[in-house]
């Protein structure tokens, strides 16, 4: 299914850095796979929607724009995901300590973590994350002015993923943004627009 | 029993060390009985608001942070490398365990290299955040909540209302697709007024936090038969101004710049500042800076997560 055909893309290491960082810093090219969407099946988008189905589009959706390639649906789709995952959470704690250290000391890194994550996890639980991720995508491809679409949970499982506290496989991740790609640069849709 | 007694001690002495929460919060109290003083080789950003209120900023790195930055992530570097054998050894035995007792051997761990290897986000080198707690001065009758915050000098980046809290604990909403940066000189008191809150645009369904916000005041406005407020209604007016008891040192307004994306560090909720009259509009998702007219550099952000094969 992953047959993909290499590209590079430019400056994406340093994306994050702020304006002057940026200017100083050298680009840096790095090996960005851009698969081929002919090797790609568009998953099953039709249904009829029952009120049931309505009342869960806030959780089942995908995202289409008119008039946008693939290329350019997967690059906003990866960059969605990638703020949508955020930094920190799946790292192995060494960054938000470090972090922390550099700017309150040591004894502070190490009392705040021994009772703040215990607090953080008890109250920010799996669920909470999930819903996070949904709002960050909406947010984000709204700014990107892709437009939302429903779907049922059944059809949506087929080319999308839910995360909380854990990241998903990175093939199963890839595979399925690469349908969402497919999806968000293929026939405009017939069923209602969402909206943000 | 001595383990509850432990973390018990533990927890008190955390809340026991308020100065942790808010180092660099200056208060009109200290500085009247002269337990604080207003340094001219520090920066400093003065921000009101008409009710409590917290943000965080990211400093720009500049030489010195780029110096400590890469003198740390060269020592890291070196004890990871040093470390690399002993861990091999002990995949090893992981291994002959896991063959013994026909398990899924684990996977073996890849060598520290330059291209791999990583420490903290340089970005987050400065940080400094305010609020709600350790204010300045306030006047609850008046409405007015005044911060103010020593800072190294350097340029500043909004980050959003974001609550940080030593040891990670971090809240809030990130404006990581489009935010504003300010310059903060030394012996200067650097005057944000009430920008943040006032100057962005009052925009309906800006994001999915204020749709919803304005679907449930809609809703709310229906059942009641009454008009719901337009957007920005109960904005407060852009003001600045700071107390006579900061007159020591000069005072300059902000001059805010239109900034691009910035990552999501702290993996928080994400939206981006609302269009500035004069300072920051959009194009889709690039952020056009107003001053010059001209787009800020818009590369595509990348995720920093740990890959998960």
């Amino acid at each position: 299914m992953r047959s993909v055909s290499l590209v590079t893309a430019l400056a994406v290491a340093c994306a994050s850095m702020p304006v002057t960082a940026q200017e100083q810093a050298a680009p840096l090219v790095v090996p960005y796979e851009l698969p081929d969407p002919a090797t790609l099946t568009m998953p099953k988008l039709d249904f009829t929607p029952t009120p049931a189905d309505e009342a869960d589009f806030d959780k089942y959706f995908y995202f289409h724009r008119e008039g946008t390639g693939f290329a350019e649906a997967y690059t906003d789709i990866r960059e969605c995901d990638a703020l949508a995952s955020g930094s920190s959470i799946y790292l192995d704690g060494s960054a938000a300590m470090a972090g922390a250290m550099a700017n309150y000391g040591v004894l502070a890194a190490g009392i705040g973590s021994a009772v703040g994550s215990l607090i953080a996890d008890a109250i920010f639980g799996s669920a909470a994350r999930r819903q996070q991720r949904r709002i960050n995508l909406r947010n984000c491809m709204h700014f990107k002015d892709y437009q939302r679409y429903g779907i049922t949970g059944e059809l949506w499982k087929d080319f999308n993923f839910e995360e909380g506290h854990g990241r998903k496989k990175e093939g199963e991740r890839d595979d399925a943004l690469e349908l969402q790609a497919l999806v968000a640069s293929g026939p405009k849709p017939k069923t209602k627009e969402l909206g943000l | 029993m001595r383990i509850v007694t432990k973390l018990l001690a533990t927890a008190a002495f955390a809340l026991a060390m308020p100065a942790l929460a808010a180092p660099e919060a200056v208060e009109e109290k200290n500085i009247v009985a002269g337990k604080q003083k207003l340094d001219p080789a520090s920066g400093y950003i003065f921000v009101q608001a008409n009710y409590r209120t917290f943000g965080t900023f990211l400093r720009v790195p500049d030489d010195s942070t780029r110096a400590e930055h890469k003198k740390d992530w060269d020592e890291a570097f070196a004890k990871a490398q040093k470390k690399y054998p002993g861990k091999i050894k002990d995949w090893e035995a992981a291994v002959q365990v896991a063959k013994q007792t026909k398990k899924q051997p684990p996977e073996r761990p890849v060598e520290p290299t330059p291209e791999n290897f990583s420490i903290d986000p340089i970005e987050l080198r400065d940080t400094v955040s305010f609020g709600p707690m350790f204010i300045y001065s306030k006047d609850e009758a008046a409405g007015r909540f005044n911060y103010l915050t020593a800072v190294k000098p350097g340029t500043y980046i909004y980050y959003g209302p974001v609550l940080m809290q030593p040891g990670g604990i971090t809240g809030g909403i990130c404006f990581c697709m489009g935010t504003v940066r300010f310059e903060v000189r030394p012996g200067v008191i650097t005057d944000l007024g009430n920008f943040l809150i006032a100057a962005p645009d009052a925009v309906k369904d800006w994001d999915v936090a204020s749709a919803d916000a304005w679907r449930r005041a809609e809703e709310k406005a229906a059942k009641k038969g009454e008009p719901v407020e337009a957007p920005g209604a109960g904005r407060p007016k852009l003001a600045y101004g700071v107390p006579d008891s900061l007159k020591a040192l000069p005072t300059v307004q902000a001059e805010f710049h239109a900034h691009g994306k910035l990552n999501n560090y702290y993996a928080l909720m994400f939206t981006r500042i609302p269009p500035i009259p004069g300072v920051l509009a959009y194009r889709r998702d690039t952020v056009i800076d107003l001053r010059t007219g001209q787009d800020v550099p818009n590369p595509v952000i990348k995720t920093q997560v740990k890959i998960k094969r």
